[in-house]
This record gives C-alpha cells, structure tokens and sequence, in this order.
C-alpha cells in the first residue's frame, strides 16, 4: 500500500478537489469552496494527501488554533499552568475520498496532523489536540490511537502532545 | 473595512421599514453604499463570533479531567504508536524517492 510515494502539502490551487467525494456533502463543499479562503483568512489550515504523480486529493485534514479555558479551577491549579486559557490545536475536519478509504490513509492523515502540530509546539506553546467529532464512527477512530472524551456536548476528544515531541524525531526501529 | 470578493452571489433579506431606514442613515453617514454597509458590518460581527469560537468552555468536571490529563499524560498506545512508524516509513519513502 505504501509502495505509490505519498505527499502531504498545504492545499494549493494546483491540487484536483473538485473529484473530492468523502460521501459527507458539508466536508466536500468545505473543502471545494471555503478552505482556500479560512487559509487567507487564517482561521484555519487545511492539508491534503495525494500520490506522488496526481494531484487528485485522496484526503484532508483542517487545524485550527485555539484554546482551552480552565476559569473553573481553584487558583493553585491554575497556578500550575503555564499559560490560560492553554493553547491548543483544534483538527476541526479530517475526511478521505470514498475511493480510497479503508486503505489507512485516515490514519496517516491524523499522525500527519500531530506531527505538524507537535513541530508547531516546539515554537509555540500548544500543549494538545482538540478534535471535533460528528458522529459515533469517528469517535472509536479516535479513541483507538488515545484521545480521551473532554466535553460531551459539544463531542470533544483530546490528546496531550508533550508525550508525542520526540516521537517524530526517533530513529526508525 | 475591506472586503474581499472571490465569487459573488445573492443574499436577499426582508427587513422591516424602520430597520432599512435606520440602516440606510448610518450608511449615509460612512458615506457607503446601503449593501456594502451592512455586508461589512455583518462581517465583522461573524469574524469576531469566529474568533471567539476558538476558545472551547467546559464544565467544572470537564475542567478538572482537562487538567488531569495535562498533569499526567497517558502513554502513547500501541495503535498510535504504530501509526507513527508508518507514517515515518512513508515519508522516508517519499525522501529517497525524491532524491534519485
């Protein structure tokens, strides 16, 4: 399954997103008409894989930034922190192509989406992932790599990343 | 403010008389259009609702488990532990590929 070389890029003019159908019509049209424009808006970014030789997008994930507020603590709680509210990387959005699911490219798409995300944290201070779930599916995908129930209404999971900075860098075993 | 205009379409809205008159005199007054007045006050409400939305609240219990598992992380799963040796492969792949 790996033998095609896979890319993952910043979506770009030149990627094909038009053939895009994750059988989701609210995540095709988002990434047909508005995730160009959140990047120049910069409420959000959206990455894309494909193969090496097409530009046709067999997936995409959205990262967002945000921030988890912690009003409710007791003040020496708090005072551990180190910054609040605590920073966080939302992935609002992750889908892939009909045609291709089941291949394991949603799982490539998510490590992708921690490894940007851990190397952002190296600069700035984002102490996790925030993921936005729709339904009940994509809550066990979730859940099987650990991320954790935060909120239930709005269904919200979590992953702390300070576990993960070193990971990405380790040789291969 | 400036607006952006990448495709345009139609936003037709019914508001009542007083509401067009009101909106018709303050737009008067920044000396700008009646349609390009409200678009961009809109916006900028919707842009700051946005912004806002970043911020996720919790309950008081939420709080306290989303401090908890900041305290003491759980250890990277098999699952995800996997995923990431994969995903290296891959992209190791990639590299040497693109290198020959």
């Amino acid at each position: 399954m790996t033998k095609t070389n896979l890319k993952f890029e910043a979506l770009e003019e030149k990627h094909n997103k038009i053939e895009f159908d994750c059988g989701e019509e609210a995540l095709n049209i988002y990434l047909k008409n508005f995730a160009r424009q959140d990047m120049r808006r910069e409420l959000g970014r959206t990455f894309i894989l494909r193969k090496e030789k097409e530009f046709k997008v067999i997936g995409y994930y959205t990262l967002c930034s945000g921030a988890v507020d912690v009003f409710g603590l007791p003040e020496k709680l708090i005072k551990k922190l180190p910054k609040y509210p605590i920073p966080i990387a939302r992935l609002a959005r992750l889908a892939v192509d009909k045609k291709q699911q089941g291949k394991g490219y949603g799982e490539l798409l998510l490590t992708d989406a921690l490894y940007r995300t851990s190397l952002a944290g190296e600069n700035v201070g984002i102490y996790g992932m925030v993921i936005d779930v729709k339904h009940e599916n994509a809550q066990k995908f979730y859940q099987r790599y650990g991320f954790e129930s935060l909120s239930l209404n709005p269904l919200l999971l979590f992953a702390p990343l300070q576990v993960l900075k070193n990971r990405f860098k380790e040789k291969q075993t | 403010m400036h607006t952006e205009i990448i495709k345009s379409s139609h936003l037709n809205i019914r508001v009542s008389e007083l509401s067009k008159n009101v909106l018709q005199r303050a737009a008067k007054l920044e000396g700008d259009t009646l349609s390009h007045f409200v678009v961009s006050q809109a916006l900028e409400g919707a842009y700051k609702l946005l912004s806002q939305s970043q911020i996720i609240t919790l309950s008081a219990e939420e709080q306290m488990r989303f401090f908890q598992m900041l305290e003491s992380p759980s250890h990277i799963n098999n699952n995800l532990s996997k995923a990431i040796e994969r995903y290296k492969k891959v992209k190791e792949n990639d590299k040497n590929k693109s290198k020959i």
